[in-house]
């Protein structure tokens, strides 16, 4: 696991003008960014520009990064920020993964032995945009990126009362926009999150 | 009591402390609604567990390495704003991503790159042997470094791609090694950034010169949809010389 006081180190390292770190830091955090970013937007041309956006912004505030919250939630809420601005650019409903021909061939999946559990990522992936983006927001850091409720807060920047509440009326839209419970019996019996931490 | 959706989440998550526990308990023994709503949180928590991580695709953080590069507190002054070369890098992710392929460049390198490349039997092999292996696919044909005293920029990247496009072979793949020696360390720079060819690609030009003020090498290739298609792609792939970081990668239709 990461040592949080090495991000904080590597921050300082890079406005020492030591550039390679700040490398290192995206090299870390850049999973993490951009399946956030993913999932926010649900379009992967979409994730890729809120994902140069956050590290752009990031790379411009790193000066205000005063080690007070770990980098990490420093930086979801940084990623959060620039779905949000791209989203409220775009101005319209996000879509679901569209992919350009040109894009080559698509990375196997994690696990693709379980052909069904990818038609059922689609589903949920479907199912997450149709959730109100503030609720959204919270679910995908809590439910999939496995953030404490704090943590969420910090990179809301919201209370954490407000994040317990959206998280409960996301997971209820979520499960409405599944669909009914005897279609989604196979998600219950599903396996683990594959782990987000980096 | 009312109903309790601020406990609703952590009752889900089993955070809940003992004593709020049993509250929730006694009110869910009486509450359709929420109970209801706790089974279907429960399957919205199972469901997103099933979400799988994607990969990054690659070239999406090669202009904030090159932002990083030029902005670096100690670095000279910004040339130009970043919006304009951001947004023009910002289309070219999708390129990039066509290098997720697994495959063999030159001959002579297939040594150092042998983790990468699965379909290559020829660790070690000779520029020689190599070549004799593909003799079916034409003749080698070499490539020079060409060591240019410029500093580049996305302007010169697009010029460069719509050049290797103008004569683009319209036969299929034709087999390339670097036979000159002050290529290697470009090539091996190339790889190293991790990108990754397969007899798709062709390689057509390797450039030393500098990139938005960072040293750098250019990779050029001609780029086919395979299955002995001619090109119909220029990919250009800057890595910074010689931490062999991408920088930014550009894809030109022919």
């Amino acid at each position: 696991m990461r040592e949080p006081e090495l991000d904080a180190e590597l921050v300082r390292r890079y406005l020492e003008g030591d550039v390679q770190a700040f490398g290192t830091l995206v090299e870390r955090h850049e999973r993490r960014v951009y399946n956030l970013a993913l999932r926010m937007t649900g379009r992967e041309e979409d994730a890729r520009d809120a994902t140069q956006e956050a590290f752009l912004s990031a790379l411009r505030k790193l000066s205000t990064f005063r080690g007070e919250a770990a980098f990490t939630t420093w930086m979801h809420r940084v990623t959060v920020n620039a779905c949000y601005d791209l989203l409220r650019k775009r101005q319209r409903t996000p879509l679901l993964h569209e992919r350009d021909e040109d894009d080559g061939p698509r990375p196997e999946p994690a696990s693709p032995d379980h052909a069904d559990d990818v038609d059922l990522s689609i589903d949920v992936r479907t199912a997450l945009l149709r959730v109100p983006i503030d609720f959204r927001a919270v679910l995908i850091l809590c439910d999939v990126q496995d953030l404490s409720y704090e943590d969420a807060a910090m990179a809301l920047g919201v209370p954490v009362g407000t994040v317990k509440s959206r998280l409960h009326r996301g997971r209820v839209a979520l499960a409405k926009a599944l669909g009914p419970p005897q279609a989604r019996e196979r998600a219950d019996a599903d396996g683990p999150s594959d782990g987000t931490v980096m | 009591m009312s109903h309790p959706e601020d406990l609703l989440a952590e009752y889900v998550d089993g955070t809940l402390a003992e004593n709020e526990r049993a509250v929730l308990d006694a009110h869910l023994a009486g509450c359709a609604r929420c109970r209801e709503e706790v089974e279907a949180a429960a399957r919205a928590v199972s469901a997103l567990a099933s979400l799988e991580e994607e990969p990054v695709p690659l070239g999406v953080t090669g202009p904030v390495l090159a932002e990083a590069r030029r902005s670096a507190p100690s670095a000279a002054p910004r040339r130009r704003p970043v919006w304009e070369r951001y947004q023009w890098a910002g289309g070219l992710a999708a390129a990039a991503a066509l290098l997720l392929l697994v495959g063999v460049l030159v001959p002579q390198l297939t040594d150092r790159s042998a983790d990468d490349s699965a379909g290559s039997g020829t660790t070690g092999a000779t520029a020689e042997a190599g070549a004799a292996e593909d003799a079916t696919l034409g003749a080698p044909e070499a490539v020079e470094l060409e060591v240019l005293d410029e500093d580049l920029d996305d302007r010169d990247l697009r010029r460069i791609a719509r050049d290797a496009a103008a004569v683009a072979p319209s036969l299929p793949q034709r087999e390339v090694s670097a036979t000159s020696r002050a290529a290697d360390p470009a090539i091996t720079c190339l790889l190293e950034s991790g990108m990754t060819i397969d007899d798709r690609d062709v390689l057509v030009r390797v450039i030393e010169a500098s990139y938005l003020g960072t040293a750098a090498y250019v990779g050029v290739f001609h780029e086919g949809p395979g299955g002995g298609e001619p090109a119909d792609k220029i990919l250009v792939w800057v890595v910074s010389k010689p931490e062999c970081a991408l920088l930014t990668a550009l894809s030109q239709r022919i």
